[in-house]
């Protein structure tokens, strides 16, 4: 089944910032999506689109065969996980008050969690062998402990889908690895996932398939090992790379021609 | 109890008790009548009136600082103290009694909130920036309103009421104001304490909260609502009192922490007996009786200085 069909999709901001033209893209279930394209072409604004913040666009976006139109705020944030590119939180919370947050569309206005509720947090923690963050203040937690937090967070209520904005963008090479490691394994529980990301490494590395924004207004995607080529990292970035057949790990690599 | 034992007037600890006991129990010591009065028509209204006001300013600036995602925004963030100066100095300048004076302030102040988030409406921006501009705006524009008001004022009567009555003081208590002001914020205490939780999720930011599935807006607007209505209420009993609605949010998170549901009920206790604390100063202080005001800044700076110490170092 796909989670989501999207036809004849076409945004603007104003006639010079005009988004998409004309966009038709499904995402299947199960699948993992990797966002490939510059600063400024759209990948948040996509993102957007996906989770409904955005609602004033042309065209038809279907989630799980329905309108995404048709859904209310609460249902869509039961379904859909989302990972901020850089979490934000003004006063401190334990990790485990954080997670509980991504309850809140269980609930209605005046109401609260009930105790039940405590095993699906719990269960987040543990989903992501990260148990012993529970307690810890997240102004205390590095830069990498507090997005696996934030992905706890995004699967806490069990959504179909989870959306990853950048997640590796502020991290170093070590919690990109936990990260991209997680997302992975969350790909093998069943997830679908779709995440933006600036490296076509990455997206090399999570495989399966890449969406690409090249900044025409168009959007095209494919599997990982067509999209990746020199031409196609040449539509997208502008600039020349080199790309070699990575054969002992069966995937491709790009790296930088000299500067 | 020791706030009610002070005074011009002495009256012992033992009859204080008795006329409690009296009061609750419906029952008649041998108590001189005029200890009498003076407790239950004098001090103990005024005690009552300060715990009230110490506990709204409070629980209003808990929840203004967790729907503004900022520690350092107090209940008057909205003009509302602004707003109800006018009211107050308007019903003054028309020679009104004193309760179209709290009528008039508790208007006042609900109306400047709904002109800045009118404001806010026209302007259309969606981040939360503009309300806070708006609240500038809408301040700025009603001190100078204020100034006005006191420049054509009679110097000699409704200037010095004026001035006094934007300083704050406990000193004309009506206590049919206070049973109101009791049902108020035991009311909308209640409903700010039922959305506590909801609070604690706005500090993910408006745009995370509302993709977690929360409604943003509507909560917002019930906060402000409650919180504005609580604000007016206290200054109607005690004009505009500064510096608690800040310092004690603030004393009660260092304490409590940042969840809602711990800081509404911390943060209205200790303000409700720092309230009482420092109204017992202010009438025991020199033969005349110095303005709320004066003394919270007095006493709130250095305590304030020496929180932020005592976090910093530990």
């Amino acid at each position: 089944m796909n989670i989501y069909e999207i036809k004849n999709l076409s945004f603007k901001y104003d006639d010079n910032n005009v988004i998409f033209k004309d966009v038709n893209i499904s995402i299947e279930e199960g699948k993992i999506y990797s966002l490939l394209g510059k600063n400024g072409v759209g990948k948040s604004t996509l993102f957007s689109i996906l989770l409904h913040v955005i609602d004033d666009y042309d065209g038809e976006v279907k989630f799980m065969g329905k309108n995404i139109k048709y859904y209310s705020r609460k249902e869509l944030a039961k379904i859909i996980g989302f990972v901020p590119q850089t979490p934000k939180l003004s006063f401190d919370y334990s990790a485990k008050e954080y997670v509980r947050m991504g309850l809140v569309s269980s609930t209605n206005l005046f109401s609260e969690l009930k105790k039940e509720d405590g095993i699906l947090v719990e269960k987040a923690f543990e989903t992501l062998s990260i148990k012993h963050l529970m307690e810890k203040s997240f102004f205390d937690m590095s830069g990498g402990e507090k997005q696996l937090v934030v992905i706890a967070r995004s699967i806490v209520s069990n959504p179909k889908i989870v959306l990853f904005d950048e997640p590796t963008s502020h991290l170093d090479i070590s919690n990109q690895y936990n990260v991209l490691k997680i997302i992975k394994s969350l790909k093998n529980r069943g997830y679908t996932i779709i995440i933006s990301t600036h490296d076509p490494n990455q997206a090399a590395l999570l495989d399966e398939h890449i969406i690409v924004l090249d900044g025409s207004g168009k959007i095209s995607s494919g599997e990982t090992k067509n999209i990746i080529s020199k031409k196609t990292l040449k539509d997208i970035y502008k600039i020349d790379m080199i790309v070699e057949n990575l054969d002992k790990y069966n995937r491709k690599i790009c790296l930088f021609e000299n500067i | 109890m020791f706030s009610m034992l002070l005074g011009k007037y002495e009256v012992s600890v033992s009859d204080i008790f008795l006329i409690i006991r009296d009061l609750v129990f419906k029952t008649k010591s041998n108590v001189d009548e005029m200890s009498r009065n003076v407790i239950l028509g004098l001090r103990l209204p005024r005690v009552i009136a300060a715990l009230i006001v110490g506990m709204s300013l409070s629980i209003s600036g808990v929840a203004f600082q967790g729907i503004f995602n900022n520690p350092l925004v107090s209940p008057d963030f909205l003009g509302v103290s602004q707003g109800a100066c006018i009211g107050a100095s308007i019903a003054i300048l028309l020679s009104m009694n004193a309760i179209f004076v709290n009528v008039f302030a508790f208007v006042g102040g609900i109306i400047s909130v709904i002109i800045t988030m009118m404001i806010t409406r026209v302007i259309k921006f969606k981040s939360q920036i503009n309300l806070v501009l708006a609240g500038i705006i809408v301040g700025t524009l009603m001190s100078s309103i204020l100034g006005f008001i006191k420049f054509i004022a009679d110097p000699d009567t409704e200037l010095a009421s004026i001035t006094y009555w934007t300083m704050g003081s406990f000193s004309y208590v009506d206590i049919n104001v206070v049973i109101v002001s009791v049902i108020l914020v035991i009311a909308f205490g209640i409903i700010l304490y039922k959305l506590s939780w909801k609070i604690d999720i706005l500090a993910t930011g408006d745009a995370e909260a509302k993709i977690l599935g929360l409604d943003v807006m509507l909560v917002r607007r019930i906060v402000i609502i409650s919180s504005t209505i609580l604000t007016a209420t206290s200054i109607c009993i005690a004009g505009t009192i500064g510096w608690v609605g800040l310092i004690i949010p603030h004393f009660a998170r260092i304490i409590v922490g940042s969840s809602n549901k711990k800081l509404f009920p911390i943060a209205a206790l200790s303000g409700g007996i720092f309230m009482i604390l420092v109204d017992t100063l202010t009438r025991s202080i020199g033969n005349i009786e110095m303005p709320v005001s004066i003394l919270t800044g007095f006493i709130g700076a250095p305590v304030f200085l020496l929180l932020l110490y005592v976090k910093r170092s530990r």
